[in-house]
């Protein structure tokens, strides 16, 4: 863990993950970038509209018998809606997301073994893929901007990032996710739908009216 | 979960119908897409933060919702909410989609068509297809109920997706009762949803409702069939009663003694070694109506000798063979106890008629006396023979003690074949009112 001074405010800023690239200043939302020693800010995004997510930074729950915590969010949006993507440290030092998309959840890691990939030009027309052995379906295809985003995330996602997604499915709960940057990033996610229930979440938001889980 | 996390207001999102100015709370803020006004029906796009209007609606046509948006009711253990609301339709054919929402468990449907509903989820898992009209899905078998084309007629509320009024999708609906996969695909979009039926009443209770539920008409898609599962239990009690009645059908053949107690070829106008006696004044009535009448000429009477019975209450049958042809012989036997003279009757009649492509009756017949006491028997045995009989006809008697009587079993088969026959054709006739709304109807033709 890495706890610095926001350049901008002089506010506390931590960088739970040593994964972690950006965070996003809890009060006056700078965007600050690390590198090896010292802290670069680049610009500030604006607040990030209210919603009814049941999560929040500091959530934890379980996934595959291992604890992990949630350090940072980005809202993405695309033409016929918006998501978010929590960003998730493990108790092993590892990280992963845990996506919120119409009331699905899903969580989603870093591949055992790196899979084989076409050429950044060919990728967009993936239409299966082979992760980790598992075989994969194309779901679903969709260029997305970042709404904006707060906590710590692995790379510079602000407000206005553009990039593509491409989700794919193994035809049961497993879930893949390919996301092409703007800059031409590859990331390559595998996971699989699960529930809060499924998870045992801790320290979600409570909303008045809806006591019972 | 934490107890002690401080509750917060849920978040909801106000604004003004860009189209009438009517105040619109959203609900499920940070997901829903669009939402159509309560006053004008206009469809609002939500994720466009200039609010523009995705469809003008027809004001003119108006669906009032069973559940009204709002309300709130427990199902399976979660409450959820109605915030949307929407009629569609596959020709004339409408229904009626609520979308349920917990912020902690997400969105799920309920689905009402002429008063039936089902209780819906999304699913993950995609079933395994077997062939163009069945699908497998965690070991059930489905079956192609209905396909067609649905569109948007009615909407209310708010939806997670971009719901547009003449919205048209394709849906294939497959059944397993209670349950229902239904697969819509719209686009490129394809949706599995898994369905459960459930009963106005559990809904009426379940969201506390007003105004009662419109009675089910005929039987939905998915109703489970009351019948059906007693035909399934009366196949298994039948099984089981089948499969009790032969074993001991079988215990029974197998410790039954089958003890012959006596056996003899009769001769009936002569002495056949035994103590026998022509009864010239025999006078006698005929128990039951011969299948061809001819006066008996012959009466031959015959006492055999005396045998045990051992054991009490066994039954007592009496073969009797006759090589008739074309005639008939009536034994009236008495078996008599030698100590108390009482007679149990044992009337046997031997038949058999034939022509060139008939035959009717038996040379073999035979008769039982149940429960018979032990003791000293003898047989008296009346023998009566038309006058066409041939002297050189055989005639064998034999009384066999404690007899495996299959008649018994026989019967119970019969009797075990009604239950399933009434249960089966009630439940044929429940399944065939199913298919009468579905496309696929294996029953034959739409009916009106």
């Amino acid at each position: 863990m890495l706890k610095a001074v926001c350049p901008s405010c002089g506010g506390e800023i931590i960088f739970r993950s040593s994964n972690s690239v950006l965070a996003v200043c809890t009060y006056c939302r700078s965007n600050i970038v690390r590198h090896d020693t010292n802290l670069e800010l680049i610009g500030k995004q604006s607040d990030l509209l209210p919603d009814m997510s049941p999560l929040q930074i500091g959530v934890s729950g379980k996934y595959e018998h291992m604890r992990f915590q949630v350090v940072g969010r980005q809202i993405m949006k695309w033409k016929n809606g918006q998501w978010n993507e929590w960003y998730i440290i493990f108790s092993d030092g590892s990280d992963g997301w845990l996506a919120e998309a119409q009331g699905e959840f899903s969580i989603l890691r870093k591949p055992k073994k790196q899979p084989k990939l076409p050429s950044p030009s060919e990728i967009s027309k993936l239409h299966t893929i082979e992760i980790d052995k598992l075989h994969f379906k194309l779901i679903d295809k969709k260029k997305v901007t970042c709404l904006g985003s707060e906590g710590e995330l692995p790379f510079k996602a602000v407000e206005g990032d553009k990039s593509l997604t491409m989700d794919f499915s193994d035809g049961n709960e497993g879930f893949a996710s390919v996301e092409v940057l703007s800059d031409g990033e590859v990331l390559i996610y595998v996971g699989a739908f699960t529930s809060l229930k499924k998870m045992s979440v801790s320290g979600i938001r409570r909303f008045e009216g809806w006591e019972k889980l | 979960m934490r107890k002690n996390t401080e509750f917060v207001r849920p978040v909801l999102k106000s604004f003004n119908c860009p189209s009438c100015g009517a105040t619109l709370d959203l609900k499920a803020v940070g997901i829903t897409v669009s939402v159509a006004c309560p006053s004008c029906h206009n469809i609002i796009d939500v994720n466009n933060p200039s609010l523009a209007i995705i469809s003008k609606a027809n004001s003119k046509y108006k669906v009032k919702p069973s559940i009204p948006i709002g309300s709130r009711g427990k199902l399976s253990g979660n409450v959820y909410e109605v915030i949307g609301f929407m009629e569609r339709k596959e020709g004339i054919y409408p229904w009626k989609e609520y979308l349920l929402y917990n912020p902690y468990v997400g969105f799920r449907w309920l689905f009402e068509m002429n008063g039936h509903w089902s209780f819906i989820k999304r699913i993950r898992t995609l079933p395994e297809v077997i062939s163009s009209t069945n699908l497998k899905y965690k070991g059930r078998s489905f079956k192609l109920y209905n396909e067609g084309n649905a569109s948007v007629s009615y909407v209310e509320g708010e939806f997670y997706w971009r719901v547009e009024e003449k919205d048209t999708s394709r849906l294939f609906d497959y059944i397993s009762p209670p349950y229902m996969l239904s697969k819509e695909r719209q686009n490129t979009e394809i949706t599995w949803t898994l369905g459960t039926y459930i009963t106005p009443e559990r809904l009426e209770k379940s969201f506390k409702l007003k105004d009662k539920l419109i009675k089910p008409q005929g039987v939905g898609a998915n109703q489970p069939s009351p019948v059906k599962e007693k035909f399934k239990n009366n196949i298994t009690l039948a099984a089981l009663a089948l499969l009790a009645c032969l074993i001991m059908q079988v215990i029974r053949t197998g410790t039954a003694n089958e003890e012959s107690l006596y056996r003899s070829d009769l001769n009936l106008t002569l002495d056949p070694g035994e103590q026998s006696l022509v009864a010239p004044k025999f006078k006698r009535i005929q128990t039951r109506p011969f299948k061809r009448s001819s006066t008996p000429d012959k009466i031959s009477l015959i006492k055999t000798r005396e045998f045990q019975i051992n054991e009490s209450g066994k039954n007592i049958k009496l073969k009797g063979y006759a090589a008739v042809r074309n005639t008939w012989i009536f034994l009236d036997t008495l078996l008599v106890n030698a100590e108390t003279g009482k007679g149990i009757p044992l009337p046997l009649e031997i038949s058999y008629y034939f022509g060139s492509d008939w035959t009717e009756g038996s040379k073999n017949e035979s008769v039982i006396a149940y429960n018979v006491p032990a003791g000293t028997y003898y047989l008296s045995i009346q023998a009566q023979i038309p006058r066409n009989f041939s002297i050189h006809t055989t005639v064998s008697v034999e009384l066999i003690s404690d007899t495996v009587i299959m008649s018994n079993f026989y019967w119970l088969l019969i009797a075990l074949f009604f239950p399933l026959l009434f249960t089966g054709l009630g439940s044929y006739s429940f399944e065939k009112k199913r298919w009468v709304n579905g496309s696929e109807n294996p029953y034959g033709d739409w009916e009106s």
